[in-house]
């Protein structure tokens, strides 16, 4: 690929023209779209974000972490520990025509980086998989205005889990 | 990664002939032939009308007690074309690549399973994935991506089976010369 505006020039290095970086800013700019949500214990639950009215967003990326914490003690007080264990599993779905982009519940830890993070519930010192380099995941896919991006997700734990996923991409202002 | 800022030319997109990301699991129970051969049963992928489907990447974790790795061998079964040499290091392929760690578990009551067997709680990693080897498959949309599971040289007790978990990632994409499609 052939980055910036002029056609003459090293091809390698080539630099790019503030001007044009800003006309096409003004109706395409990069932004990142937050689901945070929590999954009570045994239950499915339906996460949203919101496309809006903004424009269509074309995703390019994605990125995600959850807990992976259990209670071995159910009884009062419950022992909660992280276990290491991917309880949540979910399916994406485009919300503007109801189409599921995975065929079956797919285990979290399947299609997000960087994965298991700590959990506030515990003060348990566990060796989550939160450091160090980890890449986004490939999604490219333009969902369109006024839509919503959803992840039915499942709980198979007996404590409630939380997950962070971050869909990166761009807004795509103008609506030819 | 097409950033408009960088390259200068807005993106163009078509909201009704986009490819479609598509993400396809199974869990895959291996079981011995008792001549060192694991072997799968194999998996179809109806691909809908209309559309082919470009795999990209493989993602798989599974129970691996030994700790010795995992050799794999996965072919399309409608003309035995293998993705990648038999005996394959799994972890090599597709990441996480597995675990040896008995700890982790993904317990599996929910999922309309695909083999048709249900189990309640399986031994695998919790390992996040950070990329994978890009395989670039076109499957037409008259054919079903048909998949063979095999694992040479196994080191396991002939007992044990083996549990996979495998997801493949491509984008369905649209026969632009079928009418269907047309403007």
């Amino acid at each position: 690929m052939k980055y910036g505006h002029t056609k003459k020039g090293n091809k390698m290095f080539t630099p790019i023209d503030p001007a044009v970086a800003f006309a096409v800013q003004n109706k395409q700019y990069a932004e990142s779209l937050l689901l945070n949500d929590v999954v009570e214990p045994g239950k499915k639950k339906l996460g949203k974000v919101s496309i809006s009215n903004l424009g269509h967003f074309l995703c390019q990326r994605i990125t995600g972490s959850y807990t992976t914490i259990e209670a071995k003690n159910p009884q009062e007080p419950a022992e909660i520990t992280d276990t290491g264990i991917v309880y949540l599993r979910g399916k994406l779905i485009d919300g503007s025509n109801q189409r599921s982009l995975f065929n079956d519940y797919i285990p979290l830890n399947l299609f997000l980086s960087p994965g298991r993070t700590r959990s506030a519930e515990t003060t348990q010192t566990p060796v989550p998989n939160d450091t160090g380099l980890f890449y986004p995941i490939e999604l490219n896919y333009l969902f369109t205005i006024n839509s919503d991006i959803l992840l039915e997700v499942y709980n198979s734990s007996n404590v409630a889990q939380e997950y962070n996923i971050m869909f990166h991409g761009m807004r795509i202002r103008e609506v030819k | 990664m097409n950033n408009p800022i960088l390259t200068g030319k807005e993106i163009e997109f078509d909201t009704v002939r986009q490819p479609v990301p598509q993400w396809f699991y199974s869990r895959q129970i291996l079981k011995n032939d008792q001549n060192g051969l694991y072997i799968g049963q194999n998996w179809n992928i109806e691909i809908e009308y209309g559309r082919a489907f470009l795999l990209e990447n493989m993602y798989c974790i599974f129970k691996n007690e030994s700790g010795n790795g995992l050799n794999i061998s996965i072919s399309d079964a409608t003309n035995s074309r293998q993705f990648f040499l038999e005996g394959s290091r799994a972890n090599l392929l597709a990441t996480p690549g597995g675990t040896n760690n008995d700890a982790q578990l993904v317990p599996n009551p929910f999922t309309d399973d695909l083999t048709g067997i249900t189990y309640s709680r399986e031994f695998l990693s919790d390992l996040p994935v950070n990329s994978s080897k890009h395989i670039g498959y076109m499957e037409p949309y008259r054919g079903n991506v048909s998949l063979n599971f095999k694992l040479p040289n196994q080191t396991q007790t002939p007992e044990e089976e083996i549990t996979l978990d495998i997801v493949l990632f491509g984008y369905l994409i649209v026969q632009k010369n079928l009418e269907m499609w047309s403007k």
